[in-house]
């Protein structure tokens, strides 16, 4: 057994804000000699604007006890997006060195392979409007949101959920009919993460995910009806069939209670775990063990199984979606996968000779056009990133960079990142005005409740468009395309 | 000293603190929070007939969320909200109660879990009675 002998006691406590050198136009350096436990140094990629909103939390003093985790093989990132989570901050990547390099559920989250898929149509705007009420009205009974609706008619047997946890998206396409061949291209890992082991989930996890495969969950989760209203990237835009006024759907969610539950599990199993390996940390939420460890080894198989589970998730919706277009719009309704890309998940991945286990907690992974996991249909313009802005408010996609490899483990932000609390966002805004504010955009808005609407406004995001801004200035990824959402069905 | 709670400001999650008279009734306060952060009101007068419950832990922290937790699972699987706890029997790594729930029609704020990050359980030294703080992931 590889024990991780070297550790340097409780840290000393972060006292005042951590001093940040820039390095580069967008990238900043908080240097290892800030805090003595620090044992690699923390990257941010922002510009002095967002760092100020950055500093109003405690994302930065997160990211410094990330560059504490034991054996990291690379600096500690944050994205433009970063906000103050717990443990890891959201629009953090840090990555070990397999295969004796830790591996930490906090550092994926407990919605494990929270992701964006983007289907695209042959529709434009004008087409779609007059049947846009018909179109939200069917795209809601079809795709169950919020907490406690799933649906018992839609549960999958044990035999099939072992097959979805094991096999994954292409499970679904060759045996139960949902999507398409050419979609498996179009996933990010074609939609199935190998290493997964059904045997490594509990009984809880299963029991929750059973019943949950094609639903939204609740939160920032949403599915969008969205026209392309400009393009930054011609050649980008053509690869992913992209033009103006073209009618596109994104689908923002991840694997529901089954992610959640297996995180639950093993953060667990990695706390009583983590004195074994001798190893101390300044916050319990980063618990983690080697990759090598019996525990390491079955939480990464029992978060692909979550990641395969996120994949089908999002495929099954994907193919509701596809369904309802064609009651709609018949044959001219039909949706082609753009991509799917994960925002929460830890892989291992080839840098040079060393194979690292990256894990990305609210990042998208951005792989340029000459790495061989890029899709044979953007060889020529790098990998399909969405970032989902806030709700009615446009979202990018963008084409991830050869340069992100080298500047951030081919990684890059996930969306606008929260700037204000629920509480102070619920005590600013009221749900009803802004359900009419949108009404009168002409956004058509399914959510029950006004007040949870209000938690989710824009006005508590990040500027999406700066964030979008600074990945593309930092090299992280190129921006490509803006959406504009005409049709929210919100989580 | 009554049983209270309050939430705390966090950029993306929810914060709550909890204060009680004695450890059981500690427990008890935070299942409370947990079901106002799922309703966002006070939640419902329970209407389903009590659930015993009993998790365990390695310590007095890891119950807190080991607890938190067991009612977020057992509130998706069930599709009622536990929000009535009576704590029989608790220790530094076992709990034991008796959960009433209400049947609600939808939860405003869906709980992913509760996390261990800057989780406390702490005496309050000059006012007696006890503390805890937890983040909750939603």
């Amino acid at each position: 057994m590889e024990t991780i002998p070297e550790t340097s006691g409780y840290p000393a406590s972060v006292s005042g804000k951590p001093e940040l050198v820039r390095i580069g136009e967008c990238l900043y350096e908080i240097p290892r000699s800030y805090r003595s436990d620090m044992r690699v140094p923390a990257r941010v990629f922002t510009d002095e604007a967002m760092l100020a909103q950055i500093r109003r939390d405690h994302s930065l003093a997160q990211l410094v006890n990330v560059s504490t985790l034991p054996g990291l093989a690379a600096p500690a990132y944050g994205m433009p997006d970063m906000h103050e989570g717990y443990g890891f901050p959201v629009g953090g990547v840090a990555a070990t060195e397999a295969p004796d390099g830790l591996v930490s559920p906090g550092g994926i989250g407990f919605d494990i392979n929270c992701g964006v898929r983007l289907l695209v149509s042959s529709l434009d705007r004008v087409s779609i409007a007059p049947h846009l009420e018909r179109l939200m009205h069917e795209l809601s009974r079809s795709v169950p949101a919020g907490f406690g609706r799933a649906s018992r008619q839609l549960a999958a047997t044990p035999e099939q959920m072992d097959r979805i946890l094991a096999e994954g998206v292409p499970y679904l396409v060759h045996q139960l009919g949902l999507g398409r061949e050419e979609d498996l291209e179009h996933v990010e890992s074609g939609g199935c993460l190998s290493w997964a082991d059904p045997g490594e989930v509990s009984y809880k996890a299963r029991e929750r995910g059973h019943v949950q495969l094609g639903t939204l969950g609740g939160g920032n989760h949403f599915v969008e009806v969205q026209v392309v209203d400009r393009i930054y990237d011609e050649a980008a835009a053509e690869a992913m069939g992209l033009s103006l006024e073209r009618v596109t759907v994104l689908i923002h969610t991840g694997s529901r209670g089954f992610g959640h539950q297996v995180c639950t599990d093993y953060l667990r199993v990695m706390d009583g775990a983590m004195a074994h390996y001798g190893i101390v940390l300044p916050d319990r939420q980063l618990a983690c063990a080697p990759l090598s460890s019996p525990q390491g080894r079955s939480y990464f198989k029992a978060m692909a199984a979550a990641a395969n589970f996120g994949f089908c998730n999002r495929q099954t919706i994907g193919e509701r979606a596809r369904q309802v277009f064609a009651r709609c719009f018949g044959q001219s309704g039909a949706l082609e996968l753009v991509y799917d890309v994960a925002h929460n998940t830890a892989k291992l991945e080839r840098y040079g000779e060393r194979i690292l286990c990256v894990h990305r907690k609210g990042a998208t992974r951005a792989f340029g056009p000459s790495h061989p996991e890029t899709p044979k249909a953007y060889r020529a313009v790098g990998q399909p990133v969405f970032i989902p802005g806030s709700m009615g408010t446009h979202s990018f996609v963008l084409a991830g960079t050869d340069e992100s490899a080298e500047l951030a483990l081919g990684s890059c932000c996930h969306g606008a990142g929260r700037a204000m609390s629920r509480t102070a966002a619920k005590h600013m805004v009221d749900g009803h005005a802004l359900r009419v504010k949108l009404a009168q955009e002409g956004v058509v808005v399914k959510c029950q409740s006004s007040q949870e609407l209000a938690e989710e406004a824009p006005v508590a995001y990040k500027d999406v468009e700066k964030v979008v801004e600074v990945t593309h200035r930092a090299g992280l990824a190129r921006m490509v395309a803006r959406l504009r959402p005409i049709g929210v069905l919100k989580g | 000293m009554r049983s209270s709670h309050q939430f705390e400001e966090h950029t993306s999650e929810v914060k709550v603190r909890v204060f009680a008279p004695t450890l059981p009734s500690l427990f008890e306060e935070a299942c409370r929070a947990l079901a106002e952060v799922m309703t966002g009101t006070a939640p419902p007068r329970a209407s389903e007939p009590a659930q015993p419950i009993e998790v365990h832990a390695d310590d007095r922290e890891a119950l807190l969320a080991a607890w938190l937790n067991e009612l977020i699972y057992r509130t998706e699987m069930d599709g009622v909200l536990y929000s009535a706890p009576q704590v029989e029997h608790v220790s530094d790594t076992a709990l034991v109660a008796k959960v009433g729930a209400a049947a609600v029609p939808a939860l405003k704020t869906p709980v992913k879990a509760a996390t261990m990050h800057e989780l406390s359980v702490a005496p309050l030294e000059r006012e007696g009675g006890w503390t805890a703080s937890v983040v909750l992931d939603v």
